[in-house]
């Protein structure tokens, strides 16, 4: 009796673990490398011939849009390229931004990726995934379908390569420029027209805008270069800075690096640390930009700006104008792009690369412009008449010729936490600009010697 | 002769069905987490992106993690910090907490529910809660040290202070470790008391002698609960302070160890960061173990 029920149990137990097992399966994330062994880099992504793949085929499509106008809009743009091209169907998955990159990382070591998915232009991992052939090289499908791919921003598209051949296909992107209330600058005594181009311009023009009250609090900031979107590289790029040659060693200290730091602190000086983190804290309260809020005079700032000003105060009296510069003009962009994921299927890479084109080319960049206002990455589509006929537009989109992305060495790719970081110590005092400097760049040539030692001198 | 082999037999039948029952918790502790382990060890003598397969590089790993890597010993000073500030406050603070919730006052159990409450809410809702209470200029702390006239610094923005203000948020979790004590004090019998306020002692006298003697064992687990917890403090630096504060102050070492792996994507590295702290941990566990057989008293053990 015993010997039968204890039997028994054993069963019913395994038969829990079989089914336990089988739901967590999925997690266990595998270690066999997906793609690393694939001979020849292109010959899994092959095209086939353009018009033979009419069999229905089904496609996965990542990206970060999960709720809002740009979900709706997407969720418009995939029906009707499923109506034009009635042999494919589109999966969508909207993951949210924070988690996105960490839940791409996971599905494509995993293998259990989308075919087409959203990636940041050029972004901290896409070097490795590159060279790993998880996501397919373009240049097969550009020469086969003779995709022009001058119908986007140089910037973008220089961004896109690896190795000299392209990866990515730019989507969306952003600029920064220099946002300026008029009615402030009425009030000061300066010209609405003339807005500031050189750092010493720029400064003059902050403190005749600054205004405090007589409890030593800011009412009203001139230009401090902590608040809006600037980043210190921006600033140094205007100086005519450089932080990597072309081997790509650090050049971070440098007399022009210098300059730029200098600046910066001192413009930040002039509000001190209490005022200045008080302003930033009532400003915060506010949910949108203190520029918005009409408590800065001057911000610098990325183009969709424009947009949250009339959403939120569409009576303010604004111009735009490029980011004062010293040396020579500059601006700092990032963006969105998208890559095909090598799943070993033709197939559905022929597909995924339908949609690409679909998003990229210029009727549907036209439609999202349309649509959000957003600077999209196709520059026909961007600088198409109807839109440049807007002053602050083309301003936007002329700066998109002096704009760059921050470089994102693989083998240093936190050296810009490391630049904050001496920045933010530079700023309260713990050390002189030019240590600040100094520091920087001996950390990121440790990164580098570092990265080489354990990636064999890649 | 017989009798024995049946004895035997049953014996091993029931080893056997002992085994079985226990076999899914087994199978899913062997595949689940001692197999990860092993193989994070393994990956930890390799360079892995994920992307790729692990390549073999041998001890590079923990030789630049050693001699090249500055953030190193600086999120391992930063968390030795932590460890050696807020876990003998822990155990001062929480024992001193759990003598004063021992006390026979109409009313104790409510205060008894409003000490733990906090250490019930979820570490991120905390964690939040106190970058608003921290705040250099409107935060609570400030505004009331305001009151009396001194200036509060600026806590979690400023080098100096940003790891004695996660240490003071993490003391607000007290209460757990305090309903530990308050288990511990019940145990004590009452004689005791009795028998030395005869004898004339005073209330700190009965707290040194008594009270403290005897709560050894309970002392001794949270020390060692909290240097277990301590060497892995991740949270609050992870949501509170932008990977790594002001000037790397409050980049601990659980917090270097994930950017390194999944910002990164260098979890050759993360590995064999995860093993060097296994080690330390282990060590100073082994140390704290050692020096416990010294004062700890378990009464109804066997006398040395």
């Amino acid at each position: 009796m015993r010997k039968t029920l204890g039997l028994l149990a054993s069963v019913i137990l395994l038969l829990f673990l079989v089914t336990a097992c089988g739901g967590d399966g999925g997690e266990a994330s595998s270690t066999a490398s997906p793609s690393g062994s694939s001979a020849a880099p292109a010959a899994s992504g092959a095209p086939q011939g353009g018009e033979t793949g009419r069999e229905p085929v089904t496609i996965q499509f990542w990206h970060i849009f999960t709720d809002g106008p740009a979900k709706d809009l997407y969720n418009q743009l995939i029906d009707d390229f499923q109506k034009q091209y009635d042999w494919i169907t589109v999966e969508q998955l909207a993951v949210n931004f924070f988690d996105y990159g960490a839940k791409i990382s996971t599905a494509l070591a995993g293998g259990s990726g989308p075919d087409i998915a959203l990636a940041g232009t050029g972004d901290q991992t896409f070097h490795d995934r590159a060279r790993a052939n998880a996501i397919l090289q373009l240049d097969p499908f550009i020469q086969r379908d003779n995709w022009d791919m001058n119908q986007y921003f140089p910037v973008l598209t220089e961004r896109v390569k690896f190795n000299g051949a392209y990866y990515q296909m730019p989507l969306e992107t952003d600029v920064r420029v220099l946002y300026y209330n008029k009615k402030m600058f009425r009030e000061a005594g300066l010209d609405p027209d003339k807005p500031p181009t050189n750092w010493a311009e720029l400064e003059q023009y902050a403190e005749k805008l600054t205004k405090w009250n007589d409890k030593n609090m800011l009412e009203q900031i001139g230009f401090a270069p902590a608040l809006g979107n600037l980043g210190f590289w921006t600033l140094a790029w205007t100086n005519g800075a450089e932080f990597f040659d072309a081997e790509g060693n650090p050049t971070i200290d440098t007399p022009e690096a210098l300059e730029a730091l200098e600046f910066w602190i001192r413009m930040q000086n002039k509000y001190g640390d209490k005022a200045f983190s008080a302003f930033q804290t009532q400003a915060g309260s506010l949910g949108y930009s203190p520029f918005i809020g009409e408590k800065v005079a001057m911000i610098v700032d990325v183009n969709y700006l424009m947009e949250e000003i009339e959403v939120y105060n569409p009576d303010l009296e604004y111009g735009i104008a490029p980011i004062p510069y010293q040396k020579k003009p500059a601006s700092w962009s990032a963006g969105w792009s998208l890559e095909l994921v090598d799943n070993k299927d033709p197939r559905k890479a022929d597909a995924a690369w339908e949609l690409m084109k679909y998003l990229t080319g210029k009727d549907v960049q036209m439609r999202i412009r349309q649509t959000f206002n957003s600077l999209v990455a196709n520059q026909e589509a961007a600088m198409a008449p109807e839109f440049m006929n807007d002053p602050n537009w083309k301003i936007v989109v002329e700066q998109m010729q002096h704009s760059r992305f921050l470089p994102l060495p693989e083998e240093a790719l936190s050296w810009a936490s490391f630049l904050n970081k001496n920045l933010e110590a530079a700023m309260h005092g713990g050390m002189t600009p030019k240590q600040a400097l100094e520091k920087t760049q001996r950390e990121t040539e440790q990164e580098i010697a570092n990265y080489r030692k354990t990636h064999g001198g890649k | 002769m017989s009798r024995r082999k049946r004895t035997l037999g049953l014996a091993r039948k029931e080893a056997i069905t002992g085994y079985l029952f226990f076999s899914p918790w087994l199978i899913g502790f062997l595949v689940f987490t001692v197999g990860p382990v092993l193989f994070s060890f393994y990956v930890s003598f390799t360079e892995y992106d994920t992307f790729n397969p692990p390549r073999w590089i041998g001890l590079m790993n923990y030789k630049v993690l050693f001699f090249d890597d500055p953030r190193f010993g600086k999120s391992l000073y930063n968390t030795i910090y932590y460890v050696v500030f807020s876990v003998p406050l822990h155990i001062v603070l929480g024992v001193l907490l759990a003598v004063l919730m021992n006390q026979k006052v109409p009313g104790i159990r409510f205060f008894r529910t409003v000490f733990f409450l906090p250490s019930v809410v979820s570490g991120v809702a905390v964690a939040l809660l106190w970058i608003w209470l921290l705040e250099p200029t409107f935060g609570l702390i400030n505004t009331m040290l305001g009151y009396i006239g001194i200036e509060g610094p600026g806590w979690l923005t400023d080098e100096d202070w940003s790891k004695p203000s996660l240490i003071l948020m993490g003391l607000w979790g007290i209460g757990g470790s305090m309903i530990i004590y308050l288990a511990g004090l019940q145990g004590i019998s009452r004689e005791l008391y009795e028998a030395a306020r005869v004898d004339g002692a005073g209330v700190i006298r009965q707290f040194w002698n008594i009270t403290v003697p005897l709560l050894t064992p309970t002392i001794f687990f949270n020390l060692i609960m909290g240097i277990l917890g301590g060497f892995q403090v991740f949270l609050q630096a992870y949501v509170m302070t932008n990977s790594g504060g002001p000037n790397d102050s409050t980049l601990f070492y659980a917090l270097y160890l994930y950017i390194r792996a999944f910002v990164e994507l260098k979890m050759g590295y993360a590995s064999a960061m995860a093993w060097v702290l296994l080690v330390i941990t282990l060590f100073c566990t082994l140390l704290v173990f050692r020096w416990g057989r010294t004062w700890v008293y378990y009464e109804g053990a066997e006398p040395r």
